[in-house]
């Protein structure tokens, strides 16, 4: 190893880093999530999720749950001629997560240095880190904005003292959270990842998922929408014309001729 | 007790009396005014959380039940002109797909925004303004038509020109004699600025068949909602096909409240005055001409938006 003292170097500091950051995990800590597996139904309205484990005593712990990533084209609103507000142009974010919900026992600056909530992808900041390549562009000076849009759908919380805490015996506690999954969220699979933090480093205590699926009927529907599109527009307007004229005739009836 | 229905292409929830409360408030205004009301219902559809594209194209799909509603309740009552409608109809159809056209080139321009923007507000304003300008003078007395009728008789620009057009057609629901041009004409017009706005039109048309064609106002209603039926038709059968954004369970929830809407708008509107239904109209027309005022020039309060909508 000597004979590589640059090399060397860099393998002790890269060491000392990850150090800050991941302490030895151990075993995993399975999650109880309820539920994990949710139908789409005609009346699905969003459902609360209970995510629960036993961790060791002392540690400060964060459920981070995140869905797939993908691009994002948006609108962006700008002045013209000085005084009209209106969509000036467009604004891309690559690697967006489709969901993004927090839920912490302690502020995020509490439980560890930035770097290392950067590192595990928690914080806003952390967010935009991964996401805005370039700080000072556009896509940079918007992130804010962006935040505040998938915020007022839902899709995006950080709860900070949304975990409770409960002693059990032998040296562990009992740590429980709930959240509301958005009817707005779309079908697909969630990672739920429960960290732990002391003395300013974090470590994966264990993961689980949600599958959120459609229900065979919906299904149903969203398969003639992409597959049978003509028929499904066909079909769309004779229902409507059909549910207009009936309740006309049932109109009529009640008051016979109208002149 | 969960009211909340899931709606697939939307991808989201809403609460169902919401959406019954909302397509019986434009059904009304429809059967009462004879317009369509997807310049009202799109954008609330959009403040309850439907994406711009899903509500505008299933807002056309309600449209065609609370239209065929309408026009059946007034095709009953007589007071549809199907001759005029079929001509305003053929006359939209070719001014929509010019429309298409024209903003397909204003937005590889840059300017198509501008444009619908500014169309909106200057065409809102305009025709409320008028019609409210004109609306008090009726029920004041002096109507606008029994001035225009008046000056009309007197050989204006306008009257000549109604005479010495060719393919002169008379029009028995409506009172009217005049060249098939006319309604040709002014349908494509409203056509154009239907497809530009991404609207049906109905609140450009039925000031236009008032003020322009002079018919009555209950023949006005009616066979504006028989145009509205047909142009609806092949809005939602093409958003289906080639936008694939038609949410029919929304649709469906929204036209259980607008045809009873219509029903009821259809009734309370032959039991109303003429300047005082032009007078409603005109006041709902300004309101929604002030909010996109302001949405233009008050500062939002997200500066990024989702792509899609009008």
């Amino acid at each position: 190893m000597f004979r590589y003292p640059f090399l060397s170097v860099i393998l002790v500091a890269f060491l000392l880093s990850a150090a800050t950051t991941v302490r030895a995990g151990g075993d995993p800590i399975p999650l109880n999530i309820e539920p994990d597996h949710i139908q789409v139904g005609f009346f699905y309205g969003g459902q609360k999720i209970s995510v629960r484990a036993n961790v060791p005593a002392g540690d400060n712990v964060l459920v981070k749950v995140k869905g797939a990533t993908r691009k994002l084209d948006l609108k962006k609103k700008g002045k013209v001629f000085g005084f009209l507000w209106m969509n000036v142009g467009e604004v891309v974010y690559e690697d967006v997560p489709g969901l993004y919900i927090i839920r912490s026992s302690y502020k995020l600056a509490d439980l560890a240095p930035a770097n290392v909530l950067q590192q595990l992808e928690i914080g806003y900041n952390a967010l935009k880190a991964k996401i805005v390549k370039a700080p000072d562009s556009e896509a940079g000076m918007l992130f804010g904005d962006l935040i505040k849009l998938k915020e007022g759908e839902g899709m995006f919380t950080i709860v900070e003292g949304g975990i409770r805490h409960a002693p059990m015996p032998g040296g562990r506690e009992q740590v429980a959270t709930e959240f509301l999954l958005t009817p707005k969220a779309p079908v697909g699979e969630y990672l739920v990842e429960l960290y732990g933090f002391k003395d300013g480093s974090g470590t994966l205590l264990g993961s689980g998922s949600i599958t959120l699926e459609q229900d065979h009927l919906i299904r149903f529907i969203t398969s003639m929408v992409e597959h049978h599109s003509l028929l499904y527009g066909c079909l769309s307007v004779m229902i409507a014309i059909v549910a207009g004229l009936l309740t006309g005739v049932i109109f009529g009836l009640g008051k016979g001729k109208t002149h | 007790m969960n009211l909340g229905i899931y709606l697939p292409v939307a991808g989201t929830s809403v609460n169902m009396l919401i959406l019954f409360g909302l397509g019986g408030i434009v059904g009304f205004l429809s059967g009462l005014f004879g317009v369509g009301g997807g310049f009202l219902l799109t954008p609330l559809l959009i403040i309850i959380g439907i994406p711009p594209t899903v509500a505008a194209a299933s807002d056309s799909n309600q449209i065609v039940a609370a239209s065929a509603s309408g026009t059946y309740a007034h095709a009953r009552g007589g007071t549809v002109d199907f001759k005029m409608g079929i001509l305003l109809l053929i006359g939209g159809v070719i001014g929509g797909t010019l429309g298409v056209r024209l903003i397909h080139l204003l937005r590889s321009t840059g300017e198509a925004n501008f444009a619908i923007s500014v169309t909106y507000v200057v065409m809102l304003g305009s025709i409320g303004s008028y019609m409210f300008y004109d609306s008090l003078l009726g029920l004041f007395g002096k109507t606008f038509e029994k001035t225009s009728r008046g000056t009309h008789s007197k050989a204006t620009i306008y009257a000549r020109l109604l005479n010495t057009l060719p393919f002169k057609m008379e029009f028995t629901r409506s009172q009217v004699t005049f060249s098939a041009i006319i309604p040709l004409f002014l349908g494509g017009l409203v056509g154009i600025l239907a497809a530009i706005m991404g609207v049906g039109g109905g609140f450009i048309m039925v000031p236009i068949m008032i003020y322009i064609l002079r018919m009555p106002m209950h023949v006005v209603v009616g066979t504006s909602l028989f145009q509205i039926l047909f142009t609806c038709i092949n809005v939602t059968i093409m958003q289906a096909w080639m936008n694939h954004s038609v949410d029919f369970i929304l649709a469906l929830n929204l036209l259980f409240g607008s045809v009873i809407g219509a029903q009821i708008g259809t009734q309370v509107g032959k039991r109303l005055k003429t300047d005082q239904l032009k007078i409603l109209l005109s006041l709902i027309v300004m309101v929604v001409m002030i909010k996109m005022l302001v949405d233009l020039l008050a500062a939002p309060e997200i500066l990024l938006s989702y792509k899609g909508g009008h």
